[in-house]
């Protein structure tokens, strides 16, 4: 299995190509099939989404003080 | 810095995986485009069997659920294990058989992706590497299941 790997990537090619259509042979990362592309898009909305949410939810970790205040709650009177 | 680049590579993952597999599961039903051939023979016989017995049919729904969970980030570990088969079963059709370094390299990278979410939820799987268990059946205490949500 592994050899047949192997003989395969070394026929591999790596064209700049972005023409739209996927050279099969080639091991360019940036040539997709349409179902790769949707991962990307996805991958790279995700990213986006979760910089997002993480940047909102930085608001409810401020570093806040705690002041105590007396009350009448509990006392002895 | 590390715990940022955990952070946002696991999303990339879990994000592609899931629209990956999302897409192509509805693109079965849908068709946007057409559906790719397996370019070995044999690996195209066992698709059409896999077609004409219906199994093919059962995989996308799976792949649609799977896919679904992982994109809006809800019961992931369920969606990882449901997606396992799949992820193996196209990894160990095309990497020995496919002649098309580009197909192989694809379903590699799913591979390792999935093995990634693995491991970033492992949290939720270490229960299932118990070695000594007793069975402890659904039907004694229903209500677990909808307080495990």
């Amino acid at each position: 299995m592994l050899e047949i790997f192997f003989e395969n990537m070394k026929d591999a090619t790596f064209s700049f190509v972005m023409d739209g259509k996927t050279d099969m042979m080639s091991l360019n990362p940036l040539e997709h099939t349409n179902f790769e592309m949707m991962g990307t898009i996805f991958g790279i909305a995700g990213l986006v989404i979760t910089f997002v949410l993480s940047r909102r939810g930085v608001k409810g970790q401020l570093p806040h003080t705690f002041t105590d205040e007396e009350t009448e709650e509990d006392s002895l009177k | 810095m590390w715990r940022t680049i955990e952070k946002y590579g696991v999303a990339f993952c879990r994000y592609y995986l899931g629209g990956f597999n999302l897409i192509s599961g509805l693109n079965y039903f849908v068709l946007f485009w057409p559906q790719p051939k397996v370019t070995d023979v044999t690996g195209n016989e066992f698709v059409i069997a896999a077609m004409d017995l219906n199994l093919f049919t059962y995989a996308k729904i799976f792949e649609i659920i799977g896919g679904a969970c992982l994109v809006f980030n809800r019961f992931v570990p369920l969606g990882l294990v449901l997606l396992m088969p799949v992820t193996m079963n196209i990894f160990l059709v095309n990497v020995p058989w496919s002649p098309l370094p580009h197909v192989q390299l694809s379903v590699t990278r799913n591979l390792l992706m999935h093995l990634i979410l693995l491991a970033a939820y492992a949290n939720y799987f270490y229960p299932m590497l118990k070695a000594k268990t007793a069975p402890q059946p659904v039907w004694r205490d229903p209500s677990r299941i909808w307080r495990s949500f």
